[in-house]
């Protein structure tokens, strides 16, 4: 089979011909396909595009290492999601970690008080919709990570309750109450872009 | 439960956050992506062995076994072996040779059964043992106490060195030296070494003296 045929197949087939006969060429189409709403979903939740990438990247080769652990009664997408939600949400762990320790180990050494610089606001080199993006992404962060992803999930992603109750392992009512709590923090948030 | 997309009041959140710009994954993710696969890939190849003789393996387990010896060595260079010390150990009892009394009774009735064949020297030394025993227990006065005698039983050869039948083996007031417990043997000499004894006793005590003047 050509890789123009691979291209006509669905997801799911992909990756059933890549369990099949190790069909290398049937990985890439996925990774091709999946590479940036991975990125995109990533960013958002962790805000950090190094990161991102790594996060992404470590994805693919879990579904690279691990083809065998999909079942196909399940949604490819949804099983690629929830690999990514689940790197990203241990990598956020380890970042608050490191910056607890950093934070830490300043004040011990000096006794003083340390404040955490903020580089997102740069009106020298972004434009209006560059500076409203940001401040976006910083009211995103601010979220807290549970509803943070369901709202990510179905405003940004725009994927189904259902696909998001599967993804985050809960129910469809779950998914909503998280989503609905999410967008009222936010709300609160970006109270002055609104007014515009 | 209310419909929550159809409601208005979240209409801006939704607006702003389909409006945010969507990130591209950079230009070499591919590439990167399938360098780490492979990368994986070999390490994944490695079996146990290969990798413990790894140079960055390596040392550690060269490491742990000079550790070993090193530990082995100490060990044994400090803390005493669990074998005999040939100068600290206690000299061997000779049981073939030395009886106590108790066993003296069993021993000399078997080796009447071995000699009565017509082994008259034997006869003889253990007339002589009855005869000497009765001196001593006469000098002594301790034949209640039946561990103090060393009783040698039989005779090994027919040479010139055969042991003493009975002795007594206790220090006593009268001076006798309790030799229970020791190995020793004692010779009977001839009149001829005898007197080569007494003659190289007396040249010594000769030149004993005169190395005093």
């Amino acid at each position: 089979m050509t890789e123009k045929n691979f291209n006509d197949l669905t997801d799911e087939e992909l990756i059933l011909e890549f369990q099949n006969n190790n069909t290398i060429a049937a990985f890439e189409i996925l990774v091709k396909r999946y590479k940036n709403p991975l990125m995109n979903y990533i960013f958002r939740f962790l805000g950090n595009y190094e990161s991102c990438t790594d996060v992404v990247q470590e994805t693919m080769i879990k579904v690279y290492r691990y083809k065998d652990s999909y079942q196909s009664i399940a949604k490819f997408s949804t099983w690629i999601y929830t690999i990514a939600g689940n790197l990203a949400k241990t990598e956020l762990q380890r970042q608050k970690r490191r910056k607890m320790f950093s934070i830490n180990d300043y004040g011990k050494e000096s006794n003083e008080n340390y404040e955490i610089p903020d580089d997102s606001f740069r009106p020298d080199i972004e434009t209006d919709s560059g500076i409203k993006n940001e401040i976006i992404q910083k009211a995103i962060l601010k979220v807290s990570p549970v509803y943070r992803q369901a709202v990510i999930l179905r405003d940004v992603q725009e994927l189904s309750y259902e696909e998001i109750a599967e993804i985050m392992n809960i129910t469809v009512g779950t998914v909503k109450s998280r989503i609905n709590r999410g967008r009222k923090q936010l709300q609160k948030l970006l109270k002055h872009i609104y007014k515009d | 439960m209310k419909n929550i997309d159809i409601d208005p009041k979240f209409d801006g959140v939704k607006r702003a956050l389909q409006s945010l710009k969507k990130i591209e994954a950079p230009l070499n993710f591919e590439q990167e992506l399938f360098d780490r696969i492979s990368q994986g890939e070999n390490e994944k190849h490695l079996s146990f062995i290969d990798k413990l003789f790894l140079p960055s393996h390596l040392l550690p387990s060269l490491g742990l076994a000079v550790a070993i010896v090193l530990m082995f060595f100490f060990t044994n260079i400090f803390i005493p072996s669990t074998g005999e010390n040939p100068l600290l150990a206690n000299p061997r009892v000779r049981t073939d040779v030395i009886s106590t009394n108790q066993s003296v009774a069993t021993k000399s009735t078997e080796n009447n059964k071995k000699t009565k064949k017509g082994n008259d020297v034997f006869n003889l030394t253990e007339k002589e043992q009855l005869s000497l025993s009765n001196k001593t227990k006469s000098k002594t006065n301790s034949t209640n106490d039946p561990n103090l005698g060393i009783r040698i039983t039989g005779r090994h050869s027919l040479s010139s060195t055969y042991y003493n039948s009975s002795v007594l083996t206790s220090v006593s007031p009268n001076g006798f030296i309790n030799k229970r417990g020791l190995d020793y043997k004692q010779i009977y000499l001839q009149k001829l070494q005898k007197a080569q004894i007494e003659q190289m006793r007396k040249k010594i005590e000769e030149m004993i003296r005169n190395s005093e003047r």
